[in-house]
């Protein structure tokens, strides 16, 4: 093998055992690569904000153009008309779709969040990798967040500040591998630890007693003993009941009551 | 500088690697199926590895999976060494595929997602994450970012035999 081809190797060697120790040392977050990810994530927020702009846009298009297409089959005569019509309907739907999941944030706001301070705020970004179930929203030190902030859609919590920038931050949702958050039965009153499982559909509720009282539809809400978020905000329903792996944890599928996999706006519920 | 050469060096695939990094965060997420969204920058990395070979496929994969783990903040690494593993193992098709059949790139981001999600699954294992049906949602995001390779093969399609 010629010289350079063996310095090469040596080179990407050290390279990888590099990586591996960087990785042993960020399993869990630290302060300082916090501040390293949160000034990349405050850098490339005004290209993501267009980004996500351009985005939407092209979809819309897309949206008014393939009613077009579709009109222009059925009658050629209609089909300005009818792109235009579908046009204001997909505007006009969008808007609605907006005004509803706004609402349902202000509703959240008056009630259940009524004696915190909130802060609404846009989400911009999602992770840019699949296992790792975390946004990046248009808020940070600047706007007075802070790690551990709870953070909140239409339906209930959606998970918890993870870093921060000065001008966004970065909030680690409920199905991500690594969130684990104090819940219980709010009927019941039977308490846990809601894990995620990197998926958005299902989250897992381990019961630390052995024969908890809960049952399919029952409503999970945070417990509060994990001292990192306040009893009461509601996660989720009770899809199923089960054993566990070898019968020895009674654990529940929850399925998240927000809707995860559609958040454009969120409310952080300031420290 | 023609835009062949652009694509021979590092400039071409820069651009479309922070491209995709962007449009992997903002507008993909629209596309997700129980959290799975196509992997652009893997598509990126193993295009840009088969036109340059194995050595600047990692340092794509490098680069590409870096930027990964340094916008999520935690396990920086991770990603990077396995898109720089897979970058690596899909230029090695290079020579020994050429012209280009058609089924290139489906192999070579065949072989970046196995390489990348052994060193992902490895390290979850290690810190005892767990991932419901890893394996299953592993097929989900390759048969979900093939597509995208034939879409961008023209731009990274190389004229002439590799020398």
């Amino acid at each position: 093998m010629p010289r350079r081809g063996v310095l090469r190797l040596y080179l990407a060697a050290i390279i990888v055992l590099a990586l591996v120790f960087l990785e042993s040392q960020t399993i869990y977050p630290r302060v300082s690569v916090s501040r390293v990810s949160g000034a990349v994530n405050s850098a490339l927020l005004p290209l993501e904000l267009g980004t996500h702009a351009a985005a939407q846009w092209v979809s819309g298009a897309i949206a008014t153009v393939g009613g077009a297409f579709t009109a222009e089959q059925e009658n050629k005569a209609l089909r300005a008309q009818v792109a235009q019509l579908e046009s204001n309907l997909a505007k006009l739907q969008s808007v609605q779709g907006e005004d509803k999941s706004l609402r349902a944030l202000l509703k959240l706001r008056q009630g259940t969040l009524k004696a915190h301070r909130t802060l609404a705020a846009p989400v911009v970004s999602r992770s840019p990798v699949n296992w790792l179930d975390q946004i990046v929203i248009a808020a940070g030190t600047a706007q007075g967040v802070k790690d551990g902030d709870a953070v909140l859609a239409a339906g209930g919590l959606v998970g918890r500040v993870l870093s921060t920038g000065s001008q966004s931050a970065t909030v680690m949702l409920l199905p991500d591998p690594e969130s684990a958050i104090g819940a219980m039965v709010a009927r019941s009153g039977n308490a846990g630890v809601l894990t995620g499982n990197g998926e958005a559909a299902t989250l897992k509720l381990q019961f630390f007693a052995a024969g908890a009282d809960v049952k399919k539809g029952d409503l999970i809400v945070t417990s509060g003993l994990d001292g990192k978020l306040p009893s009461g905000l509601p996660l989720g329903r009770v899809t199923s009941v089960g054993q566990g792996d070898f019968g020895l944890v009674h654990e529940a599928d929850v399925a998240p009551l927000a809707n995860l996999n559609q958040l454009n706006t969120v409310l952080v519920m300031l420290q | 500088m023609t835009f062949q050469k652009a694509m021979d060096g590092y400039l071409g695939p820069a651009v479309f690697l922070l491209i995709a990094f962007l449009l992997r965060a903002t507008a993909t997420p629209a596309l997700s199926i129980d959290g799975v969204t196509p992997d652009l920058v893997l598509v990126v990395v193993v295009m840009a590895a088969l036109r340059q070979g194995a050595w600047r496929g990692a340092l794509y994969g490098l680069v590409g999976g870096l930027l990964e783990d340094i916008a999520t903040g935690r396990m920086i690494g991770m990603h990077g060494l396995g898109l720089m593993l897979g970058g690596a193992a899909a230029g090695l098709l290079r020579r020994r595929l050429y012209p280009d059949p058609w089924f290139v790139p489906m192999l070579g981001v065949l072989i970046a997602v196995v390489v990348q999600e052994i060193v992902v699954f490895t390290t979850f294992a290690f810190v005892h994450f767990s991932v419901q049906d890893f394996p299953l949602l592993a097929v989900i995001e390759y048969i979900y970012t093939v597509p995208f390779a034939y879409i961008i093969r023209p731009v990274f399609h190389r004229p002439e035999a590799p020398s």
